[in-house]
């Protein structure tokens, strides 16, 4: 070994990187060579310097103080509304507002459009017929509303937020919602307008505080049926028949005159919504809605709580109310240009893979309410398909491009929850057995709905699909485990 | 300790503010060795860092390669004490105009000053290195991984390094003895 060969490996012989052989050949060229015993020392020594001197600083910490300073100051910015936004924008509170954007969207347009289902079974004082009669003749109308949210989500904390709003209906150009919701406790404070524009199959959202808009494209079959039911609330008045009601007699709202029904059928809007309590007061000499007062619980950690009050009828609309404008500075927001993906048998499937992948197992119930709230664990899923996330998360470079990856895994569950509300609505005899079976059952029956006489279509375990007539699914049903 | 910078910045990202611990407790030495190269002063050096960390925190989101998290956090650390010396010269300043004859206090040197100024003075990519070896505790092997280098270029860096610093000591220990 020669003094080059040797000055090139002396650092790497400090770190201890060198094999017993190199080791060796550098003793013995160090033992007969001055110079490069003098650069070795020389290393040794100024390594050593470095490694004491960081040993020193390695003892002083600021950890304490740095963590301290940081959740003081994360809890004044989020305390001052003025701030809000100045905190680490922390990707699942973004994330948290479009889940409550969507989540208290979806529930409110199952709702409003739910509204409509409990005029039918009145056979009191307030007859149908002349509900009927009255709601043809309506071309445009408005409510205003107020809703209130408690609990919480893993790791999206839902509790206490406030929503007003007021909605308007409109037979020619679709709904527009403007809603406001503010939570006391958090930097959450927002307001949104919610277009359904059926013209243009779009659903869109304005949030002119944060000065963005997403704008998400609904299949032509869901949308052709939103349209059928809000203009034509008698579809909905047949659809929903059965749910059970019972009557609560007769008030005095705003000194009118009302009459009460009150449902607590899990069957109401679909199923979509977990335990409902809903009552509406209709005016005894108009036959027209008063006030609606509902209670949606999902489990033991989410309530939701809302009236639908001064309901204003045959209000005149103009085209522009349902035209957003978008100021050139609005930029679009992370949901933008998302496709909400028909309900269909494929759709339900996805949902019910994906949901699997992530826990497991399959949903207990298939309301909105539970499969949001279980959504929001996905991240943390210490599955393949929680690793994967997580690399679609690490790959994507803004906020908004891991907010929009978040918002396509939602979808998928969400809208299975949307494919077993239609059944439900569609009074399809829908029947679910997500406790009983397992993913990869072959044989047991996990989801069944009617498609024609005798004739049902069932999707098993492993998630393949036949349709089968009633004695086979009779036999298919009674070996699901008691 | 075994998790990737990215995976704590994501951490915080999700709402665990408390996992950000994990990278004050990995960088701080190498950012106080940084800093009190850049201030001469350890005391504030560690109070820039403080304000470092902090920052950093509540700028997470702005963080484009979360793999460079150290490289963006000696870049806030470099912006903090340019503040504080900015800070301190009108600090001086005016102090100097009240207490006229006052001399201006030295900078209170730690333990090792002289080392810590030749390691802040050194190019970007041997001072990196040279941190993350002996501030960061990270071995040759784990350094390749997070710069995604290979190994036998942060020896070669390393070697280079040394040499540098051992040039840039031999300079300010002649400097002194002339001064003095």
């Amino acid at each position: 070994m020669n003094c080059a060969e040797c000055k090139e490996l002396l650092v790497a012989d400090l770190e201890g990187l060198l094999d017993n052989s190199q080791k060796q050949a550098i003793r013995e060229h160090l033992k007969t060579c001055d110079a490069c015993r003098a650069e070795f020392k020389g290393l040794q020594t100024l390594r050593q310097r470095l490694v004491d001197h960081g040993k020193v600083l390695a003892q002083s910490s600021v950890e304490n103080e740095v963590m301290n300073r940081i959740i003081r100051e994360q809890n004044l910015r989020l305390k001052s509304a003025a701030q809000a936004g100045a905190g680490l924008r922390i990707r699942r509170l973004i994330m948290r507002s479009s889940v409550v954007k969507i989540a208290v969207a979806a529930a409110v347009v199952l709702v409003a459009l739910g509204a409509w289902s409990l005029w039918s079974g009145t056979e009191s004082g307030v007859a149908l017929a002349q509900v009927l009669v009255k709601v043809e003749q309506i071309q445009a109308f408005m409510y205003k509303m107020t809703m209130h949210t408690k609990g919480q989500m893993q790791g999206m904390d839902l509790s206490s937020i406030d929503v007003t709003g007021s909605v308007l209906i409109a037979n020619e150009y679709g709904m527009r919602m403007d809603m406001s919701m503010t939570n006391p406790n958090s930097s959450l404070d927002m307001t949104q307008q919610m277009y359904m524009l059926p013209e243009r199959k779009m659903m869109m959202v304005v949030m002119p505080k944060m000065k963005r808009y997403t704008r998400m494209e609904l299949d032509d079959s869901m949308f052709e049926k939103m349209r059928k039911q809000n203009n034509d609330p008698r579809m909905l008045i047949r659809q929903i028949l059965d749910c059970q009601y019972h009557e609560l007699g007769k008030s005095v709202i705003d000194g009118i005159e009302v009459e009460g029904f009150q449902t607590t059928d899990p069957a109401y809007a679909g199923s979509a919504l977990g335990d409902v309590d809903v009552k509406i007061w209709v005016d005894v000499k108009t036959s027209l809605p008063v006030r609606m007062d509902m209670k949606i619980k999902a489990g033991e950690q989410m309530e939701m709580e809302g009236t639908m009050h001064d309901f204003q009828w045959d209000v005149p609309v103009s085209a522009a109310e349902f035209d957003p404008v978008l100021p050139a500075d609005y930029t679009a927001g992370p949901g933008d240009g998302m496709k909400v993906p028909a309900m269909t048998e494929e759709t339900g499937i996805e949902g019910l893979r994906l949901y699997a992948a992530f826990t497991g197992e399959y949903p207990a119930e298939l309301n909105m309410m539970t499969l949001m709230r279980k959504v929001g664990d996905f991240r943390d899923s210490q599955t393949p398909e929680g690793q994967k996330l997580r690399e679609a998360m690490d790959q994507a470079k803004t906020v908004d491009e891991k907010t929009k990856v978040l918002l396509e895994q939602m979808m998928s569950v969400q809208m299975l929850a949307g494919f077993y509300g239609t059944l439900v609505q569609e009074q399809k005899e829908p029947a679910y057995y997500g406790k009983l079976v397992e993913p990869g059952d072959q044989a047991l029956v996990l989801l069944r709905w009617k498609t024609g006489d005798n004739e049902y279509r069932v999707l098993f375990g492993d998630l393949h699909a036949e349709t089968v007539d009633g004695a086979t699914l009779a036999t298919l049903e009674a070996a699901l485990p008691k | 300790m075994t998790e990737t910078d990215q995976y704590y910045v994501g951490r915080c990202l999700d709402g665990h503010p408390d996992d950000f611990r994990h990278l004050v407790r990995r960088y701080q030495p190498v950012l106080l060795a940084h800093l009190a190269g850049r201030l001469g002063h350890r005391d504030r050096a560690e109070e820039a860092a403080q304000e470092t960390f902090v920052r950093a925190y509540f700028k997470m989101d702005k963080l484009r390669k979360p793999e460079s998290f150290l490289s963006w956090l000696l870049a806030i650390a470099d912006n903090v004490a340019k503040e504080q010396q900015r800070a301190e010269h009108v600090r001086r300043k005016r102090a100097s105009v009240r207490v006229f004859c006052e001399e201006a206090p030295q900078p209170e040197l730690s333990e090792d000053y002289g080392l810590e100024a030749v390691v802040a003075g050194l190019p970007e990519a041997y001072r990196t290195v040279i941190l993350l070896r002996y501030y960061g505790g990270r071995s040759c092997k784990q350094i390749a991984e997070q710069l995604d280098m290979p190994l036998g270029t942060v020896t070669v860096t390393l070697s280079r390094a040394y040499a540098l610093l051992r040039n840039a000591l031999q300079q300010r220990q002649q400097m002194y003895e002339v001064n003095r």
